[in-house]
């Protein structure tokens, strides 16, 4: 059953929930809400973005939280000493890639298992951002918030950056010998090989796009928050990779996408987050939805996985 | 079109290939049968660059061939189909056929498949192989039969003068089977040669324009196919006769019943009841998909069942789990080596000794007999003689296929086991190993266990059992005892309703 | 595996001490993380009162793991510790600690965090969260109250899992119970001590009550994320602003002493760093010299406010930085 609905499973959980929340409080359905979800999604949905390539060649990065808060803290602290704002962006896109590069030649030339390499680079790049600001909060000057709250034609920047990086990256899966053979190794990295697919050159790529978005995503939370704390990004991973699992994308690769996949993925995580908050739901309440999420997530996953055998 | 001048091929000082001659002419099929670990695969690993011969010289389309990669024999025209297939399941099969060199579309630096190019090219070579599916279907949805087709599609894609063909047949139905014979045939008209590899000499016979046999790295014989007889092929491969090929057991079934199945019903559909007598050996026939193999996974215990009693030696079975079946003496040999659990990279005694352990623990101090497990492994995989060099040192993913399946027989023979259900147990093994598996199974038969054999040779069943039943989607429809074997009858009932 | 690493750097560390032959005794200072400003200052203040009292020091971080922290407190007693002063990760794994302390006869201070248990011989040195919290607040309603207007009011809370967040959500709900006329409470926005989650629940809080005037945040570390909530909402203005809104927090670090300076922040909950931390020091030091000490200090804190920003800032660890 669950595995007929699949790729639109969590369409419908989407529209349960939002259907739930308008029916609890007046003040959910409407165009500002909306707006306002799309705005706090942005972020997270990027990351997951870029997450889901990874994802699908049966890898895994779970170093974009701290890659999240290492490059905001270096290039808040270069526009904090006196660089200009503009130089912001292309700093911290840079340490994504840096950070995405190491995992990607720890995975391919040393062949360390993702889990394990990303692991390691999550450690690594939170305790390089915690030194270099004396785990303090970076505070940022007002020209950076302002970057969080301009429009482009009415429409505000995050939500311009999100939907321009997630249709790029739908139309590289869907539409490119790359994103096609992303699929194949990840369904069989042995096979991919013998079928003349460069696989290590692949995967490095993944593993630089995963960080680069990684570091966009930071940067457009950071812009929002005119702050970076030294909390910040954590564990972000896992509500990336919750978002792109259920939108479908399989842990055990080969198997998901941006659209509908991630996108509503995250764009349902941070419903019910908005939801719970408008409806002003007891607080202790959250985790619990939370763990409920997390495990419709492990069993649409598991049902896909173990339901194709029977 | 390719000639093979006096190849050897030694590794350290095992000497693998012996001073091969032989010539596959333009547009000719050339069957290579030989036992495992004759030669064939080191000869084709060759031919496909991943060895340099030690000796000898290789033409090819005229022209002197020293292949050093893969890709370099790809591209002079040489195109391998492998009994494991290179496909992606969760792909279409067009993004299949084109995975490392898709079509592109102008612009946007031609980064952009050109689906539309990507389809009528997709086409093109499926009606090749005639399989009329859409292109953009899921090759997880296919039927192996069908992922044969598109691999060889694929192969076509490539132009090749030359297509090596290593039992591509294991997989397959018998009308699966058929139908690529039929394609093989059908490319011979387009002048392309061929090398086919396989265990079934009926097969190659029917296929082969020659035939060459290798035994010990040496060519025994190469002879047109019409007149090399199958008697003298298995002599060649052998070495000896096999005149008895099925050795008669000198046992008959008692009358105490062992097992009792009553209803069992492992579909939702069909209820099976039947019993097998201590020792018996019960053939289990059927068509690929005719539910044997799910029908012994129920009643193992390793998927679900919809119902039904089970008696063994007369005492109910109420939890039917493999630890529990594996208690009482009970194995189950599956047609998957994988899902077996071979542990690939460990030594083959590891393998061996792994389901008997609980046997070799002593009594006092409760520490492994070692000794005693060695001297019984090294016993266990000569009956079956497995071809090895080493016990401990080397690892099963070394050893060929059908030495695999060996080393698993003998893990379960380990255990002395009172009912063996094989199913397939001699798929893609080789002729003399057949009948050394054949002796085992009489073996154990007459120190009193019984053997429920699943097969799809109905030569196999017909030479070995004492009871055939015939399965047809998912129901008994017929049961033959040895008197009344016929060979046309349980072909019959095994293909009716098919027809109906 | 980082566990065996850690192993031989121990052994070593214990063996430079010991051919060291140390004179001045050792404390352990063992913190949970150092992830807010709040901890950094505390670590800072207890090594500055080590060496005032003529003491060595060695400082060990758990970044948050509760394992990691046993550990090292038992690598803290092999080294031959004096004493231990330690801000546990929760107040349940911090009683076998106590109890590894005890069987060592090591005397153990723990700050920040009361023990779930009064087993053991322990001094807790503690902030009393829900007085300060309640006395911050009731400032805050008496200015309410004076501005004759109704308030709906929104509380940022934090990790419920934590004693002191919840301790600071009673402090809340008492106080703005003694105000029934004038504070309506609207919303309650958990944080889990997440910036972002902060920032997406406040703004969409605000989105769903625009007459909130009315903000108080359970620590200090999340104005930045609050702030741009507010400005998003267009309700963040200065004192004295029409459109001002009452708002208030917890902790006294260095961005709530410069909001108060700039007159955003109407009132702020201060935990006494300096005299905790001071406290932790003299109870460990007072059990290595027999004297009696009480099993709970507690630090009752202060409000810092627009009347007593000067004469307090001295006291307010947030000052300093």
């Amino acid at each position: 059953m669950i595995k007929r609905l699949s790729p639109y499973s969590t369409v419908i959980l989407l529209v349960l929930v939002m259907l739930l929340f308008s029916s609890l409080s007046d003040g959910f359905l409407n165009g500002r809400n909306f707006m306002n979800i799309l705005i706090q999604v942005s972020g997270l949905a990027i990351v997951a973005a870029g997450m889901t390539l990874v994802l699908i060649t049966a890898g895994i990065d779970l170093s974009v939280g701290s890659i999240m808060f290492l490059a905001g803290v270096v290039s808040g602290k270069i526009v904090v000493g006196g660089a200009p704002l503009w130089l912001a962006l292309p700093i911290a896109l840079l340490v994504g890639v840096a950070v995405g590069w190491v995992n990607g030649i720890a995975v391919v030339r040393f062949k360390i298992v993702p889990f394990i390499v990303t692991l390691a680079t999550l450690y690594m790049g939170r305790g390089f951002g915690l030194y270099i600001s004396e785990t303090r909060a970076v505070n940022l000057p007002e020209s950076f918030l302002a970057i969080g709250t301009f429009k482009l034609l009415g429409i505000p920047l995050p939500i311009v950056i999100m939907v321009l990086v997630l249709v790029v990256l739908h139309l590289v899966l869907t539409k490119t010998t790359f994103g096609r053979q992303l699929y194949a190794i990840g369904n069989d990295k042995r096979k991919s090989v013998k079928a003349g697919i460069p696989v290590n050159k692949l995967l490095i790529k993944v593993y630089l796009i995963s960080g680069l978005c990684a570091a966009i995503g930071g940067f457009v939370a950071i812009a929002q928050l005119g702050a970076i704390s030294p909390s910040f990004g954590n564990q972000s991973e896992f509500m990336a990779i919750a978002a792109a699992v259920l939108g479908g994308t399989s842990l055990f690769g080969g198997k998901g996408g941006i659209f509908p996949g991630t996108f509503i993925g995250a764009l349902l995580i941070q419903t019910i987050q908005n939801g719970l908050v408008i409806i002003n739901a007891d607080p202790y309440l959250y985790p619990l939805i939370t763990a409920s999420l997390i495990f419709v997530i492990v069993l649409i996953d598991s049902r896909e996985k173990f339901g194709s055998h029977v | 079109m390719l000639k093979l001048h006096h190849i050897g091929k030694s590794f350290g000082p095992v000497e693998v290939l012996k001073d091969i001659t032989l010539e596959v002419k333009t547009g000719e099929t050339l069957g290579l049968v030989g036992e495992n670990g004759a030669g064939k695969s080191t000869m084709m690993n060759i031919l496909g660059g991943i060895f340099a011969p030690t000796t000898g010289k290789i033409e090819f389309n005229g022209q002197a061939f020293e292949p050093v990669e893969v890709s370099e024999s790809q591209q002079s025209g040489i195109a391998f189909i492998h009994q494991e297939l290179n496909l992606f399941p969760n792909l279409s099969i067009k993004e299949n056929l084109f995975i490392s060199a898709f079509p592109k579309k102008q612009g946007f630096f031609n980064t952009i498949i050109d689906q539309k190019s990507l389809s009528s090219q997709a086409s093109a070579l499926l009606a090749e192989v005639g399989l009329s599916v859409s292109p953009s279907t899921l090759i997880g949805k296919l039927t192996n039969g069908q992922q044969q087709l598109v691999e060889i599609a694929k192969a076509l894609n490539g132009r090749p003068k030359l297509i090596i063909f290593d039992e591509p047949t294991t997989a397959l139905s018998q009308q699966e089977t058929d139908r690529l014979l039929q394609l093989i045939n059908s490319l011979k008209e387009k002048h392309i040669s061929m090398i086919f590899i396989s265990h079934n000499l009926d097969e190659v016979k029917s296929i082969a324009d020659h035939i060459a046999v290798i035994r010990d790295g040496a060519l025994i014989r190469m002879q047109e196919a019409e007149i090399y007889s199958k008697k003298e092929i298995i002599r060649d491969m052998v070495g000896r006769d096999l005149d008895q090929f099925f050795p008669i057991r000198s046992t008959h079934p008692t009358e105490s019943v062992s097992l009792e199945i009553q209803d069992l019903n492992a579909d939702g559909k069909n209820d099976l009841s039947f019993s097998i007598r201590e020792k018996e050996v019960l053939g289990l026939y059927g068509l690929v998909g005719a539910g044997r193999s799910e029908m012994a996974r129920g009643l193992y215990g390793m998927e679900k069942l919809y119902g039904g009693q089970v008696r063994w030696k007369g005492a109910q079975m109420h939890k039917l789990t493999p630890q529990n079946w594996i208690r009482h003496g009970v194995v189950y040999l599956t047609e998957d080596r994988r899902e077996e659990g071979i542990l690939a990279f460990k030594s083959i005694r590891k393998n061996v000794q792994l389901a008997a352990l609980p046997r070799f623990i002593q009594r006092f101090g409760g520490w492994l007999d070692y000794r005693s497990i060695k001297r019984e492994v090294s016993s266990k995989v000569k009956a079956t003689r497995v071809k090895y060099q080493d016990l401990e040192i080397q690892p099963v993913s070394e050893l060929s296929g059908g030495n695999q399946q060996k080393v698993l027989l003998s893990r379960w023979l380990m255990t002395n086991p009172s009912l063996l259900i094989l199913d397939e147990p001699t798929k893609g093994i080789d002729i003399g190993a057949r009948e050394e598996i054949y002796q085992l199974i009489n073996q154990l038969v007459e120190q009193g266990s019984c053997v429920l054999l699943i097969s799809s040779e109905i030569e196999e069943l017909l030479g070995m059992c004492d009871r055939i039943m015939v399965m047809n989607q998912g129901a008994l429809t017929a049961e033959f005892n040895r008197s009344e074997f016929d060979q046309s009858a349980i072909l019959k009932h095994a293909l009716k309703a098919a027809h109906d | 595996m980082s566990r065996y690493l850690l192993y031989p750097i121990w052994i070593l560390l214990v063996v430079c001490s010991c051919s060291h032959q140390r004179e001045r005794p050792l404390i352990g200072i063992s913190f949970e993380t150092l992830q807010t400003e709040y901890w950094v200052a505390s670590v800072e203040a207890v090594k500055a009162e080590c060496i005032k009292n003529g003491y060595d020091f060695v400082v060990a971080i758990a970044n948050g793991d509760a394992n990691r922290q046993f550990e090292q407190i038992n690598n803290f007693i092999s080294l031959g510790v004096a004493g231990i002063v330690i801000a546990p990760k929760d107040s349940h794994t911090v009683i076998p600690i106590i109890k590894a302390a005890n069987r060592a006869n090591i005397p153990i201070a723990v700050y920040n965090r009361v023990p779930a248990s009064n087993l053991g011989d322990y001094v807790t040195v503690v902030a009393d969260n829900l007085e300060i919290s309640k006395n911050t607040v009731t400032y805050m309603c008496e200015l309410a109250e004076k501005s004759g207007k109704k308030h709906q009011a929104l509380i940022v809370l934090g990790d419920l899992g934590d004693i002191n967040a919840v301790n600071r959500r009673a402090g809340f709900n008492q106080a703005v119970a003694a105000f029934p006329e004038t504070i309506e409470v609207v919303a309650e926005v958990p944080s889990e001590w997440n910036q972002e989650k902060a920032l997406a629940g406040v703004t969409n809080a605000l989105q769903a009550n625009p007459d909130i005037s009315f903000i108080f945040t359970s620590s200090d570390f999340l104005f930045p994320a609050i702030i741009s909530a507010m400005k998003t909402a267009d309700k963040y203005y200065p004192i004295g602003h029409e459109k001002h809104v009452i708002f208030g927090g917890f902790d006294g670090d260095a961005m709530a002493y410069r909001l108060l300076q700039e007159k955003y922040l109407d009132a702020d909950g201060v935990q006494d760093v300096f005299y905790e931390c001071e406290a932790s020091v003299q109870a460990v030091i007072k059990k290595l010299n027999g004297e009696p000490v009480e099993s709970t200090i507690i630090d009752p804190g202060f409000v810092i406010h627009q009347d007593n920003l000067e004469q307090m800032a001295g006291k307010m660890w947030g000052a300093s930085f």
